[in-house]
């Protein structure tokens, strides 16, 4: 089954004025039979039937885009030179 | 006077012959040796030596012993001794004992042996140590050991141990002099003689001094097997330790540089510190270079030209280089958190913009922990739909399909962020009165929902959940055409649905009240079985745990596991009464304390029992196999009346039907039926059963001429009727009273005097007054009429 927001191609916030609109607008195309076409502009007209069809839209997940990520990058002050290998002499 | 002179002279004469004898200086110089007094024995003993065979194996005994005294004193003296006592073999006598003198001979060898280990010991120079103890083992090596083995071997273990430990430190002082293939010669041999003393610690010290020295003389000390090495010195394992960090640091595998520092090297120490640093540095580096290809692609990502490919392949990749960068650049960890749900944004839409389900799918259910995020629960419940709607429903995937749906659509949190992402030109209202899944527990509602009564204007939420429901009932029916798919689907879909139903009325807290396969799935279901444990030790309502039961996988530990066990006992139960299989039973029967915790369980039990005995009677009325498993379920459970009840009436039926065919005798029917009775004395047909088959007995007991054996086993059955005789029976025991009245009156009329066996008369009440008046059989008589009074008496 077809979801009516799209068979009537409105968006989610369509009001009752803009439905009506997109109904005689979808007859006129004839993409969708008049019994698909009226039993859509029901479905958003009729506030629980609409919930239903919001359900069937997808959403996003909340994200934020992404930043450029800076790194500074600090030496040591000292080189693999600089380290005593007999710190742990055994003889 | 002459007499007695002879007699002297002839006793001197016997006393110097016998004094002069081998045997007497033998014994003399034996006595002499053990008071201590040896030197004089070994003149004794050297004069008899030819002269009397034992007079060898002493003196040899009398040197060895000469040679231990002398040990402590002068050990030239205790060698010279050994010596000679060796020396004598030169001219031992073939009959003297060549056994006694070979041990002699071993125990001499030996003791030289050990004066000369200590002798090798106080040598100043090492390399003369070293000389001496291997000339010593050789000599152990070529001597007779005969009665002492082990103590030679303790002895050469001691050479091999301190040979070890010599080569060791001239090792050590080569590799002081920094000539490390000498010191590595040595340490070589410091280890194979560590090796055959099987001294542990020698090897280890031998094979931590080779490893050193080769890391000095840059040569890899892996070449080498170090099994064993970490026996050796504290200091030697971090000495090796710290110059093999620092060599493979050269070599930047700073991985393994790690963990060599972090398990065997004291992290307070300077150097080691610097190392670290060193390393940290190293990736702070190779993160910022990761850094900086990651924002290349996060550039490109906002660039519409970016391939989807590339998107998949950096999405797949972000987890495992975050978790990476975490460890290094953990400030950052915030920032490269918020890349993964761009990524994931922008795959999913595109699959479902490409209608590609199965992909989006599976894109969601790897993402972690999606259940607990309404839009990706919505996304996945939308996929499924369109899923089933493409026809691509199989036996394969339709359980977590049709889970995932009914998962979603009962989440409130889902239909709510649905309600948000909307705006309404009038001005509505959505109430959660009678939602699925809702638990009046909701915090943090929306402005425009609320719990009152649905009206135009305040939209019911549940009306919307069931007009999807509908959609996608009416899916299953008119998209899958394989029958078989389409039957175990929608039956998968009913219970998936009924035992969500079941846990959103029972939990009163606000969670995801998923399908029992999707909570399976996502291993959720603990959290499920958990409150449910709770809600009935809180309540104590069954209902709770029957809840559970489709939501267990492995909790074993849970209230809801134990008592789904009892469930599968109780069909396993009848399953063993279906085949008559007792011993299944009696192992089943075992674990019947689960039943008893829970009073749904208890009541199953007994219904269950009682409907497959009944079954099986039904099948064959006659089935006496049947007797013993009643009895067995009505001893194990305390829910049992109707069991009881049950037995009572097939045991009666089946006595009386075969007492009425003659198949049986009556004393054997009431010897069956007393039992059923005992279990149910308020059945009436089993009493007028029992009762006539009484009278049965005691008529049969009177007509017998040798009714002794009778009697005796009758009245015991009898006496276990009396204390408990119910009203039931009291009721139909007027035929024993009216046969005792019977009775008596016909012995009266036959002539008989019936005072005495009329124990009501007031002479007869007593067994001592009366066994003198009558007969063995008069007695018989008397105790039949008297159990016909008694069991019949109000």
């Amino acid at each position: 089954m077809e979801n009516p927001y799209h068979i009537l191609n409105v968006n989610q916030n369509a009001t009752k004025k803009d439905i009506l609109k997109a109904q005689i607008e979808a007859m006129r195309i004839k993409k969708y039979s008049l019994q698909e076409i009226g039993l859509a502009t029901r479905q958003l007209l009729d506030p629980a039937k609409r919930l239903a069809a919001d359900f069937m839209l997808p959403a996003r997940m909340k994200a934020k885009r992404p930043q450029k990520i800076m790194v500074e990058i600090q030496q040591p002050a000292f080189d693999i030179k600089d380290i005593n290998e007999n710190a742990f002499n055994s003889i | 006077m002459e007499i007695i002179l002879i007699l002297v002279v002839i006793s001197i004469i016997v006393y110097v012959v016998y004094q002069s004898s081998p045997s007497t200086k033998l014994n003399k110089a034996k006595v002499i040796m053990s008071r201590g007094n040896y030197s004089q024995a070994e003149d004794i003993l050297e004069k008899i030596f030819n002269k009397h065979q034992d007079a060898p194996i002493a003196l040899a005994n009398c040197k060895l012993q000469q040679g231990l005294q002398a040990i402590s004193k002068n050990e030239t003296l205790a060698l010279s001794y050994f010596n000679q006592m060796i020396d004598l073999e030169k001219r031992f006598p073939s009959k003297s004992d060549s056994n006694l003198f070979q041990q002699f001979k071993a125990r001499s060898l030996f003791e030289i042996s050990k004066i000369k280990f200590e002798n090798a010991l106080k040598q100043s120079i090492l390399e003369d140590q070293i000389s001496k103890l291997s000339e010593n083992v050789h000599f152990i090596d070529t001597s007779i050991t005969v009665g002492i083995d082990k103590e030679f071997s303790e002895l050469k273990i001691n050479h091999l141990s301190k040979l070890s430990e010599l080569y060791c430190l001239i090792g050590i002082k080569s590799e002081k002099q920094a000539n490390f293939k000498q010191a590595e010669n040595l340490f070589i041999n410091a280890k194979e003689y560590g090796l055959q003393a099987r001294n542990n610690v020698a090897i280890a010290n031998s094979l931590a001094r080779l490893a050193i020295c080769k890391l000095k003389n840059n040569e890899d000390p892996l070449d080498i097997n170090l099994n064993g090495f970490t026996k050796a010195e504290d200091r030697y394992i971090s000495d090796f330790y710290f110059r093999y960090a620092l060599k493979l640091l050269h070599l930047k595998k700073f991985s393994e540089v790690e963990e060599i520092i972090s398990t065997n090297l004291p992290s307070s120490n300077m150097e080691v510190q610097k190392i670290k640093e060193l390393i940290h540095a190293e990736k702070v580096r190779n993160s910022a270079k990761q850094i900086d290809k990651i924002n290349k692609l996060l550039d490109q990502l906002y660039e519409k030209s970016f391939p989807i490919d590339e998107v998949k392949a950096f999405y797949e990749k972000i987890d495992s280089q975050i978790e990476d960068l975490k460890q290094v650049l953990p400030n950052h960890y915030e920032k490269l958190k918020q890349i993964k749900p761009s990524l994931f944004n922008r795959l999913l839409s595109h699959s479902i913009s490409e209608h590609q389900f199965a992909g989006a799918i599976k894109l969601i259910q790897k993402f972690p922990s999606f259940w607990e995020n309404p839009e990706l629960l919505q996304n996945l419940s939308i996929c499924c739909y369109n899923f089933v709607n493409q026809g691509n429903l199989t036996e394969k995937n339709y359980k977590t399909i049709v889970s995932s749906w009914l998962t979603a659509v009962h989440s409130p949190h889902v239909i709510l962020k649905s309600i948000e992402t909307t705006e309404w030109d009038d001005d509505y209202s959505f109430t959660l009165q009678n939602a699925l899944g809702f638990n009046n527990q909701l915090d943090g509602l929306p402005h425009n929902v609320n719990y009152e009564e649905p009206t135009e204007t305040n939209i019911s939420i549940e009306v919307a959940q069931r007009e999807l429901i509908n959609q996608f009932e009416a899916l299953l029916h008119d998209k899958i055409e394989d029958v078989s798919l389409k039957t175990c689907s929608k039956e998968f879909y009913n219970t998936e649905k009924e035992a969500i139903g079941k846990i959103s009325s029972i939990i009163q807290k606000d969670m995801l009240f998923a399908g029992p396969y999707f909570s399976k799935m996502c291993g959720i279901n603990k959290d499920i079985i958990s409150e449910l444990d709770n809600d009935y030790l809180e309540y104590g309502d069954e209902n709770s745990l029957i809840a559970g039961i489709p939501y267990l996988h492995n909790e074993s530990d849970s209230l809801v596991y134990e008592y789904s066990s009892g469930r599968d006992l109780i069909n396993k139960i009848i399953q063993a009464i279906e085949e008559e299989d007792v011993d299944v039973i009696d192992n089943c029967l075992s674990d019947f304390s689960i039943l008893t915790n829970y009073e749904t369980l208890d009541k199953m039990f007994e219904d269950s029992v009682f409907n497959k005995i009944a079954s099986k009677i039904e099948e064959d009325d006659e089935n006496t196999d049947l007797i013993p498993i009643m009895g067995k379920c009505i001893q194990s459970s305390n829910k049992n009346d109707r069991l009881k009840y049950q037995y009572s009436n097939f045991v009666s039926n089946y006595c009386i039907s075969k007492v009425n065919g003659d198949e049986m005798d009556y004393f054997e029917a009431l010897t069956k039926m007393v039992p059923a009775y005992l279990y149910s004395p308020d059945n009436p047909k089993i009493c007028k059963n029992i009762v006539t088959l009484i009278r049965f007995n005691v008529m049969d007991l009177l007509n017998r001429k040798n009714n002794k054996v009778l009697f005796l086993e009758l009245i015991p059955l009898l006496d276990r009727i009396y204390p408990k005789r119910s009203k039931t029976f009291i009721q139909s025991s007027s035929e024993l009273a009216k046969t005792r009245r019977d009775l008596l009156s016909q012995l009266k009329t036959a002539g008989v005097n019936t005072y005495f066996i009329d124990d009501t008369n007031p002479l007869a009440k007593d067994d001592w007054v009366v066994q003198d008046r009558l007969t063995a059989e008069g007695m018989i008589l008397r105790s039949a009429i008297t159990q016909l009074r008694r069991l019949s008496e109000a």
